[in-house]
């Protein structure tokens, strides 16, 4: 669906009645290009109204646009984002059929539950990156990221909120990993806004967030963010120290990347890219991402490539260290 | 603050904002009475539509769609014997047999008018009570989550009549149809049977789709079973003022139990109206006539749910903690617009907490005109003959069970529900306890199994914490008290003829 | 064809016994797991699994003793319509799954062939099918992929 500038206000009206008709209309037969001319499909294996979803809405509409084709933003959720990841696998690799997911896709792979793994995807752009932080009520002694190295080593045993196999429970075991003799207690109570009501209602002491997540709560002073796990400091967070400044050299980050099957002919990955490239040049998309604190961050064909090894590598190394 | 809101009136009853919330209630009624079209998915849809959209009318759209959504599924549940969503389940279970007898418009009535009652209810809350209210909840945990669903467990656990075996037997195979799936702790692979597609376990809207609307729509089509088609006789459209207000205490009760169960964030408006039933019913003389056409069941349920998205609005607008799956969605459209959802929202933007408010009365207001005047329009729709009527109807049903989620599996799971319903009817199991333990065990589960890892294995743990003391010792006593009651009116029936 | 619906009850309670058997036997295969450190996996499986072998138990008990509830189940004729349903159902179902007919003309076909195996079929009422078929497709067409973008098939 595009997006609707400034129209007057009538023109909304007949646009909410009238707005999928036109969608409909665009899919005719194209004249020019061999590629993309019907519809493309793009599955978001997590739920609708989400981080995620609400971000590839937000990329669909322009790289639509530039593709000369109407992109569907289709929610297919179940299994970690399994469920999703397995049926574009599963689909033809023609380039009609497209995930937009992010590092959950190699969480549930190493978890199991993904058992076509990220290898029976192709991955097309990475486009943005959020950081991750970790963050206490506000009346916590925690406030660096050595006290919570401490916390995390002594008899303490602090409460930290997952959800078991997801993003943030990874995260965490990231963060533990160079802590050789770590005792906490896992809560499991989900994703970034059941931790969030878990860490307020005092359910949890240590949540772990991306900033985006935690920034409202945090300017209202209900919640300390401790410590960003970033090379530098978030610009949405300028005072909140990086772990790598307090020692512990750790990066995590939620990576946001478009997939296409695998053996998707390579000149319409690059299409594709080249689409998604132009999008997020774009000067209005940069500034509507950063306000929500997502920070662009494009890569694409050989570095996006070795990124993503890398990355499925340490996401392993954590999943052995666990079972 | 009283000037303010009424201010806020003033802007969202102008001509464009009023049109938009009564745009967005209608499509919300005829979404929430489309079996497997819902609220949720309405509001997803328009979302992109909202980007660049004044904040207060994204808000009226959306308000409006919310409240249509979760009022419209009575139509299909009292008509059609389909829960147009979850929080339409126990509507079902009374309003379809009041519809068999043909007092069909009565139950229609009555649900509007305790739908409409709720929303106001709960927007007296929100208006009222809103910062003590999420102060409240907030503080639930858990064991509190537990502890309320396990109380709710034992209220409804006297739902099925006849057979007690047959009731928990029901009970029982509801639990295992909840079960397949990622294990929502460890996140491990259980009666999957290997297959990728069991890995999202089985589809709740399916399920009651199934169970409801198909097996419904099957045994219809036997030769000589009850007409499908339910008049709506016009000259019973007009319902007397005392047999609302005879329900009072019902109504009150269960809005602010569907108040309540609407603040406490991810417990849904099914919950809600399963609580309500279940306390009603409890509190009854009359328990036996529940899930037989008894007008009681319809205004406990009803009522509740609405009050659920009162409830919901409240931790949203003071904290930017989602209520419900659908504030996800209002978040998300007034993130979209820059406008941050999180505790400095009254600070900030005052405005749009105004602007929630009064369109959530608007909406209400819209919403109890809207289906009263439909009434009529509906009774001519009921009088399509049931040879067109059941095929039209199962097509509905197989797209309303892919929408949910996009895969073809879910309307697998439909159909083989569908059958399993016809089985249910042979074997003269109850649907009630079925459906009920299915909706609840996912949140019992899930919140025992945290409970637990919290407090490190302790059961002792649930009577440490008040408020769940407090539950586990109510859901006690409702267990003891059928058992105790009939000896102590015995008892005392014999001492007033000494 | 006739049933007693003793019989009936004690197959069916076989049924539930063996099924319960089977979900706790699932059940205890699932290995613990670190991350739960209190209840366990494979626990509440296991428990629903063993409660309904035990309910089933009851079940079959109060078939064979109970003379109250005895009566006989009657499958005749009347059971053809609702078959036809159902397998005129499953066709589309299937249809959709594997995608050889597009799935709104699958839709009106379905709506057809079900209205007339349930109706008359004198020509006036298999014209009415046929529209009421068009009609009620167009409408889903309308309301599921023009408003509701609902790709499907």
């Amino acid at each position: 669906m595009t997006l609707i500038p400034t129209k007057t206000r009538r023109a909304m009206i007949r646009a909410i009645l009238a707005a999928p008709l036109g969608l409909a209309a665009l899919t005719g037969p194209a004249l020019a290009q061999a590629y993309p001319e019907e519809p493309i499909r793009l599955v978001v294996p997590h739920g609708a109204g989400g981080g995620t979803d609400v971000f590839s809405r937000l990329i669909a509409a322009p790289t639509a646009e530039t593709l000369g084709a109407s992109i569907a933003v289709v929610n297919v959720t179940g299994g970690g984002t399994a469920i999703g990841a397995q049926e574009v696998a599963r689909s033809d690799p023609d380039g009609y059929t497209l995930l937009s997911t992010h590092v959950a896709l190699l969480t549930s792979s190493a978890m199991g539950a993904n058992q076509m793994g990220p290898d029976s995807l192709t991955p097309i752009a990475q486009l943005a990156s959020e950081t991750q932080v970790i963050a206490v009520r506000a009346d916590s002694p925690m406030a660096s990221a050595g006290d919570f190295f401490d916390a995390v080593a002594d008899d303490s045993r602090p409460k930290l909120g997952i959800s078991a196999g997801a993003g943030n429970h990874f995260a965490f075991l990231q963060m533990l990993m160079n802590v050789p003799d770590y005792d906490v207690n896992f809560v499991p109570v989900g994703g970034g806004g059941p931790s969030m009501t878990a860490l307020l209602g005092g359910n949890i002491d240590v949540g772990t967030f991306t900033v985006s997540e935690v920034l409202d709560q945090v300017a209202a002073g209900e919640v300390r963010a401790v410590t960003v796990f970033a090379a530098e400091r978030d610009p949405a967070l300028p005072d909140v120290a990086t772990a790598t400044e307090a020692g512990f050299p750790i990066e995590i980050g939620l990576d946001y990347v478009w997939y296409a099957p695998k053996d998707t002919p390579t000149d319409r990955i690059a299409t594709l890219a080249d689409a998604l490239e132009t999008t997020m040049a774009d000067e209005t998309i940069r500034t509507t991402l950063t306000e929500r604190a997502i920070l662009p961050n494009f890569l694409r064909g050989d570095a996006l490539e070795a990124t993503l090894a890398e990355r499925w590598e340490t996401i392993q190394s954590v999943a052995a260290s666990i079972r | 603050m009283i000037g303010e809101l009424a201010a806020s009136f003033a802007t969202m009853l102008a001509p464009y904002p009023f049109a938009l919330i009564v745009l967005g209630t209608v499509l919300g009624i005829v979404a929430g009475a489309i079996p497997g079209l819902n609220g949720g998915m309405l509001i997803a849809l328009s979302l992109p539509l909202t980007f660049g959209w004044n904040p207060l009318d994204a808000i009226a759209l959306l308000v409006g769609m919310y409240v249509g959504s979760i009022s419209g599924g009575l139509i299909s549940a009292s008509l059609l014997n389909i829960p147009g969503s979850p929080s339409n389940l126990m509507t079902t279970l009374d309003a379809m047999p009041m519809a068999r007898r043909g007092e069909a418009a009565r139950a229609l009535q009555l649900g509007i008018i305790a739908s409409f009652f709720g929303g106001v209810v709960s927007w007296m809350a929100l208006v009222l009570l809103a910062p003590p209210l999420v102060a409240f909840a907030l503080t639930f945990g858990p064991h509190e989550y537990f502890a309320i669903i396990f109380s709710a467990l034992v209220l409804i656990s006297s739902l099925s009549e006849g057979s007690m075996t047959r009731g928990l037997i029901a009970a029982m195979l509801g639990v295992l149809v909840a079960l397949p799936g990622l294990d929502p702790v460890t996140a491990q692979p259980r009666l999957t049977f290997g297959f990728d597609r069991m890995l999202g376990g089985f589809d709740l809207l399916a399920v009651l789709i199934g169970v409801f609307a198909v097996s419904q729509l099957l045994a219809d089509a036997a030769p000589g079973a009850k007409a499908e088609v339910i008049r709506l006789q016009s000259s019973r459209l007009v319902l007397s003022l005392g047999a609302v207000t005879r329900h009072w205490v019902n109504l009150i009760r269960s809005a602010l139990i569907g108040t309540w169960v609407g603040i406490l964030p991810g417990v849904g408006g099914s919950i809600g109206s399963i609580l309500a039933y279940g306390a009603a019913k409890t509190l009854s003389k009359t328990p036996e006539r529940y899930g037989t056409g008894c007008e009681e069941g319809v205004i406990a349920s009803e009522t509740a749910n609405n009050a659920t998205v009162g409830g919901a609005i409240i931790p949203m607008v003071t904290m930017g903690i989602p209520g419900s799956i659908i504030d996800v969605f209002l978040i998300a459209a007034l993130t979209i617009n820059n406008i941050r959802v999180g505790p400095l929202l009254l600070q900030d933007n005052p405005e749009i907490v105004y602007g929630f408010m009064s369109t959530l009365l608007v909406a209400n207001v819209v919403m109890l005109i809207v289906m009263l005047v439909s009434l009529r329009g509906l009774a001519r729709l009921m009088t399509v003959p049931k040879t067109y009527l059941i095929p039209i109807i199962l097509l509905f049903c197989v797209i309303g069970a892919y929408a949910g989620n996009n895969r073809v599996f879910d309307v697998w799971v439909m159909f083989a529900f569908g059958l399993f319903g016809i089985l249910f009817r042979v074997m003269r199991l109850p649907i009630g306890p079925f459906v009920i333990a299915l909706v609840l065990t996912p949140l019992a589960e899930f919140n025992l199994r945290a409970a637990l890892i919290s407090a490190d294995g302790s059961w002792l743990s649930f009577l440490q914490r008040p408020v769940s003391a407090v539950f586990v010792v109510i859901a006690g006593l409702l267990f003891v008290m059928p058992l105790v009651l009939p000896w102590v009116r015995r008892h005392s029936n014999r001492s007033a003829v000494e | 064809m006739q049933l007693s619906r003793r019989g009936f009850d004690v197959a069916a309670g076989v049924v539930l016994l063996l099924l319960g058997a089977f979900v706790w036997r699932e059940g205890a295969a699932i290995p613990p797991s670190f991350l739960d450190t209190a209840f366990g996996t494979g626990y509440l499986v296991m428990l629903a699994g063993g409660a309904l072998s035990v309910l089933a138990c009851f079940l079959i008990l109060e078939a064979v003793r109970g003379g109250r509830t005895a009566g006989q189940l009657t499958f005749d004729a009347r059971l053809a319509r609702p078959a036809l349903t159902a397998s005129i159902l499953a066709l589309f179902v299937l249809n959709l799954t594997f995608g050889l007919v597009p799935f709104y003309p699958s839709a009106a076909a379905m709506i057809f062939a079900i209205a007339l195996g349930l109706g008359e079929r004198a020509p006036r009422a298999v014209a009415i099918a046929a529209a009421a078929a068009l009609a009620a497709t167009a409408a889903a067409w309308v309301v599921f992929t023009q408003v509701f973008v609902v790709l499907i098939g």
